[in-house]
């Protein structure tokens, strides 16, 4: 049955400074409560103090719409603070979760509810966002556009709701049945499961791409993402799990089963958690060292994991073992020599051509793509 | 603060290292997880009466403006 070890890995220590911390975390809170509380009541009442249901409804919507911070002139503040917001919500409802199994139920009562079909759903939720903003999976890494997109929905919602509605509701399908899966799509470059959907969170972009200076940020973010496919294809993904092995000393993904579960250093979730081994990290710094430091007569980069417990380790790319070498493997380079760098040029020129071009359809004169000028941002 | 808010600091900072030696005790001894759930609500209670204290009975560490307002004195 699903389920996973809780404070897995998190030495005892550690789990007593938690509960002691939330002395001073509760203290803090409780003394600015307080004050808050005794400045109410030092004031005269004020607004329609009798009027409970319409106060309700308004604390509700301040609170969970956000509709003090979130207006006109402060869209994006409002939005990153939404954005947080939830993130704690969602985070605050785990952890609650967590609790009462750990220290409640399963002392008190002798049983467990955090296996089976709960332990699904409650997987489902996390991995949902896991799939969206985990380091290692995280799409708004692998394919950074989809932020512009999420800007655009509010507008995108207010001008054609319809459209909105159908894009959102098939991008968080898929995310979510992407996300009831345990497996995440391993072993491959990305959240490979919801690239289907992907491209919904790349419409509304039309909608918040609408001055000069955003477009520019759209150029710049679009050549991001390219980068970031490219160093996907440049190497095989599999030396990407060799240098996992190299950094953690123990097998990445199914090869670790058998391995004593102690000495795993990223915990039972592999390694898309941990920041230092996300594989758009890693396989970028074994490039950097092998097709650019040491190309131009340099030493390979070195690079350190130390895992909160458990051996740090150092992983030298210069090292033959740990070097990769551009590998396109689906279409082999030519043979001869200068065929070869006949077409390395031809795809170069292609590639500056292929960004001219877009360079003067996007800020040439004349409006890009149409003859209707794009109308002015909110 | 005066000499009658030592008493209830005491029992408030007792509370609290009562919790802590409960939790430590559940989280690290075996067969003992059932201390956990209580010593966090101690540390949660004694600490929430401390704060709740101390804001009332005037341990003040807001500004002068703020405290003259939220004390209704003239600034």
């Amino acid at each position: 049955m699903p389920t996973r070890d809780i404070a897995w890995n998190v030495s005892e220590i550690a789990l007593v400074v938690m509960y002691a911390l939330v002395a001073v975390q509760m203290l803090f809170l409780s003394y600015g409560a307080a004050r808050r509380y005794q400045a109410w009541k030092s004031g005269q009442p004020y607004g329609p103090v009798t009027e409970v249901k319409t106060r309700l409804s308004k604390v509700l919507q301040v609170v969970f719409l956000h509709r003090r911070i979130l207006r006109r002139g402060y869209v994006f503040a409002g939005l990153m603070h939404l954005f947080i917001f939830y993130g704690f919500i969602v985070l605050f409802i785990g952890t609650l979760i967590v609790l009462l199994e750990a220290d409640i139920v399963r002392p008190y009562f002798g049983v467990s509810f955090f296996h089976g079909p709960f332990y699904v759903a409650y997987k489902l939720i996390i991995n949902f966002f896991g799939l969206l903003f985990s380091p290692g999976k995280g799409l708004v890494f692998y394919s950074p556009l989809v932020v512009l997109g999420a800007l655009g929905l509010p507008r995108m919602w207010r001008e054609d709701r319809s459209l909105a509605l159908a894009l959102l509701g098939f991008f968080v399908t898929l995310n979510a049945m992407a996300a009831v899966s345990t497996y995440w799509g391993d072993e491959v470059w990305g959240p490979r499961y919801i690239v289907p959907a992907a491209w919904a969170l790349l419409v509304p972009i039309a909608w918040w791409a609408t001055t000069i200076n955003r477009q520019r940020v759209l150029v710049g973010l679009a050549v991001l993402g390219a980068a970031v496919q490219l160093i996907g294809v440049s190497v095989q993904y599999s030396r990407y799990t060799e240098h996992v092995r190299a950094l953690t000393g123990v097998p990445i993904y199914r090869d670790r089963l058998g391995v004593d579960r102690e000495r795993i250093p990223y915990g039972n979730d592999g390694t898309r958690w941990v920041p230092e081994l996300s594989a758009l990290l890693v396989q970028s710094e074994a490039l950097i060292s092998s097709q650019a430091l040491e190309r131009l007569g340099g030493d390979g980069l070195e690079v350190t994991y130390a895992p909160f417990e458990g051996r740090s380790r150092t992983l030298d790319f210069g090292d033959p073992r740990y070097t990769v070498s551009l590998d396109y493997w689906w279409i082999p380079p030519p043979d001869h020599r200068w065929l070869a760098r006949l077409l390395a040029l031809a795809i170069l020129l292609a590639s500056l051509a292929a960004a001219a071009g877009l360079y003067v359809v996007t800020f040439g004169r004349g409006p890009p793509w149409g003859t209707r000028n794009p109308a002015p941002a909110q | 603060m005066g000499r009658r808010a030592i008493l209830p600091t005491v029992i408030g900072i007792i509370g609290v290292l009562i919790g802590v030696i409960l939790t430590t005790l559940g989280v690290t001894q075996p067969n003992t997880n059932t201390l956990v759930a209580p010593g966090a609500l101690l540390i949660t209670v004694s600490s929430a009466f401390l704060g709740v204290y101390f804001a009332r009975t005037g341990v003040h560490v807001i500004p002068p403006a703020m405290k003259a307002s939220v004390d209704g004195e003239s600034t």
